[in-house]
């Protein structure tokens, strides 16, 4: 692999920078993402900044079981995002709907509509989690393992 | 030929892309650090604004559908372009080019290059974050040239030329001073940082101008904001750090001047909250009218 | 001006930030995966009927067998199903469920053989050890594990044919043989 190469797939695994979309979420999920960026946790000594603009993003983290109404907006927001880009999926209502599995106005999971490269459980999942969900998704990002390196090397 | 030659090397590696680079990386990352520990936080590790532009760098270019695609990548080149040009101009020590009559009229023009090409680009993002962003930027360049322009006019009026040179070998006097406060006051607008970081005030218009911009665009304006960070350190430097002739003192103590500015500036944003774009304006035109107007004054009686 | 000593305390002190090694451990009865003994489970369905999200299942497609399915990506860690097994085969050591990019890691399935009974050879779920203990505290003699591997109508039949013999007398064979 050559030096540049390198560099570009270090520099993927160092700087992730995340987005973070709710589908219709409860809000639990979203707010347990707010530690991380604080001093307890600080995701910013990986790295990590949350960007309010999808084309700054390299991560995007999902919560909400894809309502419907919000359905349009999570494939927009995908569809902005600058590729190389990795998805993780927080907590169990991406993953299956949990209780709202069975709502007329839910139309999940999220794999439905765009691939997950990193689930992360829990209802909602800890802090720690979540960072240690989005380090994943940096190391996929950097060996060219996430869903959507894959369908552009494939194509 | 030897001209030109030094021209290239100023242009290339010192005082222009490479060095200033490399500079405006660790100033980028000392900004960020300090605002962690001040924070109570950890902060990034030293070397984490270098892969954010080389991660930015790697990344595929989404336009905008109604955007101008021209405009959209020449903009960035073109601030880049402007700042490193601007860092050929100023006399730092170990830059190779020599400096001419004027130049600080070039350097200030050259400054307004990069606003210009931000405001420009939140018109041809189409986005209406990106509009608002532009018209709050030109209002603060409004506001902020004020005690900008008077300081250094105040400083080449002392010095009896507009040759950067001449004003860095200028002996001191009480308009230093004043001039020093008045550009100091300017700095923080000029940097976009706290308390005028109204043109890109993440919490109301998302990421201002930038909005649409990602990819090597985006890592582009980044390198522009690294290299306008370290031409106006330069320029607060030749200006008002005056030199012990010694090049190894000069060279440490323009390090240690441009980390304590770089420390202060943060130390500020950490402190204060955004104000509006009004009061800003407000705020320039009076204190900053004062400091220039005392600094001019104090030019024109010594 | 506060704000001023604010800033000198954070300058001055060490980060708050937690390292990795000290992380706070997760607090005494955080509801974390659960974990299912098959050898305990009765397969009364109660913890998949208190299951709000329809995290759990049981699967009795296959004759030979009832299969107890868990999905970790649905569940809501409420802790109902610990709370109301009779037999405590779900529990919750509170531990985290894993991180990964691959769900099937979340999918747990359990699988409690049948055991067919010792007279009709129904398929029947045998009731686990520590229930039988449980019930029978003073000892599970043989005779109470010679029931125990009976369908219930067996073990019925096996009953109302003590109570008789116990009043009328013990039954001659051949009248053993036409019941």
């Amino acid at each position: 692999m050559n030096p540049l190469a390198w560099l570009l797939n270090l520099s993927r695994r160092k700087s992730p920078w995340i987005y973070c979309t709710s589908a219709g979420s409860c809000n639990g999920c979203d707010i347990e993402v707010g530690p991380c960026m604080s001093p307890r946790y600080d995701a910013e000594q990986l790295g990590v900044l949350r960007q309010g603009s999808p084309k700054h993003a390299d991560i995007l983290l999902i919560t909400g079981p894809v309502t419907r109404r919000s359905r349009d907006a999570l494939l927009a927001v995908y569809a902005q995002m600058p590729g190389p880009k990795a998805v993780v999926a927080l907590g169990s209502c991406p993953a299956s709907g949990n209780v709202y599995a069975r709502s007329p106005a839910v139309d999940g999971p999220v794999s439905k509509y765009i691939p997950v490269d990193v689930w992360v459980p829990g209802c909602p999942p800890r802090p720690q989690q979540i960072l240690a969900g989005v380090a994943q998704a940096a190391q996929l990002l950097a060996r060219g393992l996430t869903a959507d390196q894959k369908r552009e090397a494939a194509s | 030929m030897n001209e030109l030659a030094r021209v290239a090397f100023a242009l290339s590696i010192w005082p222009g892309m490479l060095g200033a680079t490399a500079l405006g990386l660790l100033y980028l990352w000392v900004a960020r650090k300090l605002t962690a520990r001040l924070q109570g936080r950890r902060g990034p590790p030293f070397y984490q604004p270098l892969f954010d532009l080389v991660k930015l760098l790697g990344k595929r270019t989404v336009v905008p559908r109604d955007a101008n695609r021209g405009l959209f990548y020449a903009l960035p080149v073109v601030a880049v372009a402007a700042t490193a040009l601007g860092l050929v101009v100023v006399p730092v020590p170990g830059n190779p080019v020599p400096s001419f009559p004027g130049d600080v009229v070039l350097l200030l023009f050259l400054l307004e290059v990069p606003v210009f090409c931000d405001v420009l680009a939140g018109y041809v993002t189409q986005s209406i974050y990106g509009q608002v962003s532009a018209m709050r930027e030109g209002v603060l360049m409004l506001g902020y040239n004020v005690p900008f322009l008077g300081a250094v006019v105040a400083m080449a009026q002392h010095a009896g030329s507009f040759s950067l040179s001449e004003l860095h070998g200028a002996p001191w006097g009480a308009v230093c001073a004043f001039a020093a406060i008045a550009f100091l006051l300017a700095i923080p607008a000029r940097l976009k940082s706290n308390p005028f970081s109204i043109p890109n005030a993440e919490q109301e218009i998302v990421a201002g101008a930038h909005i649409e911009y990602n990819g090597a665009p985006l890592a582009l304006f980044e390198l522009s904001h690294a290299l306008e960070v370290v031409l106006l350190v330069n320029l607060f430097m030749v200006l008002f750090v005056p030199s012990v002739g010694d090049p190894a003192t000069d060279a440490l103590l323009y390090l240690a001047s441009s980390i304590a500015l770089v420390c202060a500036v943060t130390a500020i944003a950490a402190l204060t909250a955004r104000m509006t774009v009004v009061r800003a304006f407000r705020f320039y035109w009076v204190w900053g009218g004062i400091a220039a107007v005392a600094s001019m004054a104090a030019a024109v009686v010594s | 001006m506060s704000i001023l000593g604010v800033l000198w305390r954070n300058l001055t002190a060490r980060a708050r930030t937690r390292t990795a090694a000290d992380i706070v451990p997760t607090p005494a009865g955080f509801r974390g995966m659960i974990e299912h003994d098959p050898s305990l489970c009765t397969g009364c369905t109660a913890c998949m009927q208190v299951c709000a999200p329809r995290a759990i299942s049981f699967d009795t497609t296959d004759a030979t067998s009832i299969t107890w399915k868990f999905f970790a990506g649905q569940c809501s860690y409420c802790g109902l199903c610990v709370q109301y097994c009779p037999t405590q085969a779900i529990t919750n050591p509170g531990k985290l469920p894993p991180v990964t990019g691959d769900q099937s890691l979340h999918r747990v399935a359990h699988k409690v053989d049948y055991r067919p009974c010792a007279d009709c050879g129904r398929p029947i779920l045998p009731l686990p050890e520590t229930l039988l203990h449980g019930l029978y505290p003073g000892a599970v003699t043989q005779s109470v594990r010679e029931q125990q591997a009976l369908c219930e109508s067996c073990r019925r039949k096996q009953t109302s044919k003590g109570i008789r013999d116990a009043f009328l007398g013990a039954a001659p064979e051949q009248e053993k043989a036409t019941t």
